[in-house]
């Protein structure tokens, strides 16, 4: 494993517009509750 | 006494296509990574790969070594037996994963450890460090053992196959690409055998789309599932005894991944192989987006098999072999009577499911409603008959009716699937056992080598002996997880023993780290006492409570950090608790 000492905090995310890992965490967070969502409503609706 | 009718049925059902599909699959990604990583010289190579992993190669890895073949065989059948409600286990799963990306990893990777425990040494002491790894290796080792038990019984059993020359033969596959490449065959396999098992579980839903009746729409299929109660994914129940609920699946899901993936070193190891911080957070992101929809699907699978069920003859117990043999063994009659009466309500079902279906599609509401009705009175019927039929064969023989749901796929693949795609799917099995068992020997090794051997035993070794000590490690674990597998009795339904046996152990685990990284004035004296006393406490609650085990996750980490705070607040103020330049926590970029 190279040592990465000067990158392991401060490293660019590399996606296109984003560039903090907490707006990448945020997104991936808000698709998972989209999922839940999802899934309570597919509980109800069948319900 | 000739094997039995059945047997027969479903060893005629894999001809040698199925057989050149499933050994040419196996074998080539075996070959091939023991090709592709020869000749891997020193301890860091061998144990962490070139530290060139790209991030899907690392999120793809990480997901292998989780979706063990249980995944792929038993969660059909919890989808077919109890509808989507297993999905909520894995609620959890992407918060704890965002923790670890931004908290476990940075402070992993700034300290260049090849193990988890490593991290513990470092932070607290010597004790403590092998207290972390005695954990891992004792409930990882078992864990290994379920890994390869749980789908060689399954498959041995409907195949006609031996189980010991299953378990055995299986075994040393993945031990001699393991042994051989080390953790960079591990990844380069892993990718390719979920590439296998994600061609496969998609090519039996559009093949399970294909076999439903002529014009039944998918939208109709769900309504059948869900009329069955079979499309409730959430409950919000607060009832303690309910064992997936949302709050269960959001918190002892969470803790339970926090802990597996960010303490359990076979998934460390499969993130730290990262060329870079970056590729090493996105493959966990990867998993924390696809993870829910992935066992979503799966679980709908084994939904829409029931559904396709409700138009076809099921066997009244799916595990035909024990239900054959107890024919054979004098319960006979009972057996016979009781499927006659599973197949008359099957019938019954079958007429008010196709009339609740046509009032659907002309809109009568009305009839519609009472169809349905009919259909779940004459429903209640069937799994009573199904219900007899599984107290007949308890009562001749306890382990016969643990884990019948998870022969609900396997019986559906051989059943309905073509020849060519039957192989691939047994292929899939065994891929997922694969990738699974490969990422766990390797760890396994890893942390005998590094937090046992290279730190006790032998100290002053070159990096050559501790490759080939890895090397035997590696092979050891694998035998020993064969042996296990040999002697395991097991009685629960093979994907909660598993997360069974994680859940004991991993909540004190996780409680160490979280002490580690979030409470900087706990010592390594302090530490260690309280999660010996943690782990002795799970032990007695989970011999005498009757609580869903995903608790324990909570409880164990919980118990763990109170018992270390008391402990250290008896000791009084330690001094010398975090060593300079040590991370505990870090900052979030």
């Amino acid at each position: 494993m190279p040592s990465d000492k000067n990158s392991a905090t401060d490293e660019s995310t590399g996606l296109p517009r984003i560039r903090r890992w907490n707006t990448v965490y945020l997104i991936v967070l808000s698709l998972c509750v989209a999922w839940v969502g999802l899934l309570t409503w597919l509980t109800l609706f069948y319900a | 006494m000739g094997r039995a009718p059945d047997l027969v049925d479903a060893l005629l059902r894999v001809n040698a296509l199925d057989y050149l599909v499933l050994v040419g699959v196996l074998a080539a990604i075996a070959l091939y990574g023991m090709w592709r990583t020869r000749g891997q010289g020193d301890l860091r190579t061998y144990l962490h790969g070139a530290g060139n992993t790209h991030w899907l190669t690392i999120g793809l890895s990480v997901m292998a070594t989780q979706a063990s073949a249980v995944t792929f065989l038993s969660t059909p059948g919890q989808g077919y037996e109890n509808g989507l409600g297993f999905v909520q286990n894995y609620f959890g799963a992407p918060l704890a994963l965002i923790v670890i990306a931004a908290v476990f990893l940075p402070i992993y990777r700034r300290l260049n450890v090849y193990t988890a425990y490593e991290y513990l040494g470092k932070r607290f002491d010597a004790k403590t460090r092998l207290l972390g790894a005695g954990l891992f290796l004792i409930q990882r080792g078992l864990g290994a053992g379920i890994t390869i038990y749980a789908p060689a019984i399954v498959l041995s059993t409907v195949m006609g196959w031996r189980l010991d020359v299953t378990i055995v033969c299986s075994g040393l596959l993945v031990i001699a690409y393991t042994v051989s490449g080390g953790s960079a065959a591990v990844n380069l396999t892993q990718k390719y055998q979920i590439g296998v098992i994600f061609v496969g579980m998609i090519a039996a839903f559009f093949v399970l789309l294909a076999k439903l009746p002529v014009g039944l729409r998918l939208s109709d299929a769900m309504a059948i599932a869900g009329g069955f109660h079979k499309l409730n994914a959430v409950d919000f129940s607060l009832s303690p005894d309910r064992r997936y609920t949302i709050w269960t699946g959001v918190l002892g899901g969470m803790f339970l991944a926090l802990s597996y993936f960010g303490t359990d070193q076979s998934q460390v190891q499969r993130y730290l192989s990262g060329s870079s911080l970056r590729e090493s957070r996105l493959g966990l992101m990867f998993n924390a987006v696809f993870k829910i929809p992935m066992q979503f699907f799966i679980l709908l699978l084994g939904a829409l098999v029931f559904v396709f069920y409700q138009f076809e003859r099921p066997p009244v117990f799916f595990n035909t072999t024990v239900w054959q043999r107890q024919v054979d063994h004098g319960s006979g009659e009972k057996l016979h009577a009781l499927q006659a009466d599973f197949d008359a309500a099957q019938r019954e079902k079958q007429q008010q499911v196709t009339a609740w279906v046509a009032a659907r599609k002309v809109g009568n509401g009305a009839a519609a409603e009472r169809a349905s009705v009919a259909a779940l009175a004459a429903h209640t019927k069937s799994e009573a008959a199904r219900n007899e039929t599984k107290a007949v064969l308890h009562a001749a023989d306890p382990r016969n009716t643990a884990n019948d749901s998870d022969y609900v796929f396997i019986t559906f693949i051989l059943h309905y699937l073509p020849h060519g795609l039957i192989g691939l799917l047994v292929a899939a099995f065994f891929a997922a056992t694969f990738s699974s068992k490969s990422g766990e020997l390797n760890a396994l090794a890893s942390t005998t080598v590094v937090d046992l051997y290279r730190h006790i035993i032998r100290r002053e070794e070159n990096d050559a002996h501790y490759v080939i000590a890895s090397k035997w490690f590696t092979a050891l674990w694998g035998l020993f997880a064969i042996g296990f597998a040999l002697f395991a009795n097991l009685a629960e339904n093979l994907i909660q023993a598993t997360n069974i046996v994680g859940s004991i152990f991993y909540g004190v685990v996780l409680g160490l780290f979280l002490v580690a990284f979030f409470l900087k004035w706990i010592g390594g004296t302090a530490v260690f006492w309280a999660a010996l006393l943690a782990q002795v406490t799970v032990f007695v609650m989970y011999a005498s409570l009757d609580i869903s085990y995903l608790w324990y996750n909570v409880i164990g980490c919980a118990a763990c950090m109170l018992f270390a705070v008391s402990i250290q607040a008896m000791l009084g103020r330690n001094h010398s608790t975090i060593p300079p330049n040590m991370p505990s926590e870090v900052d979030q970029s």
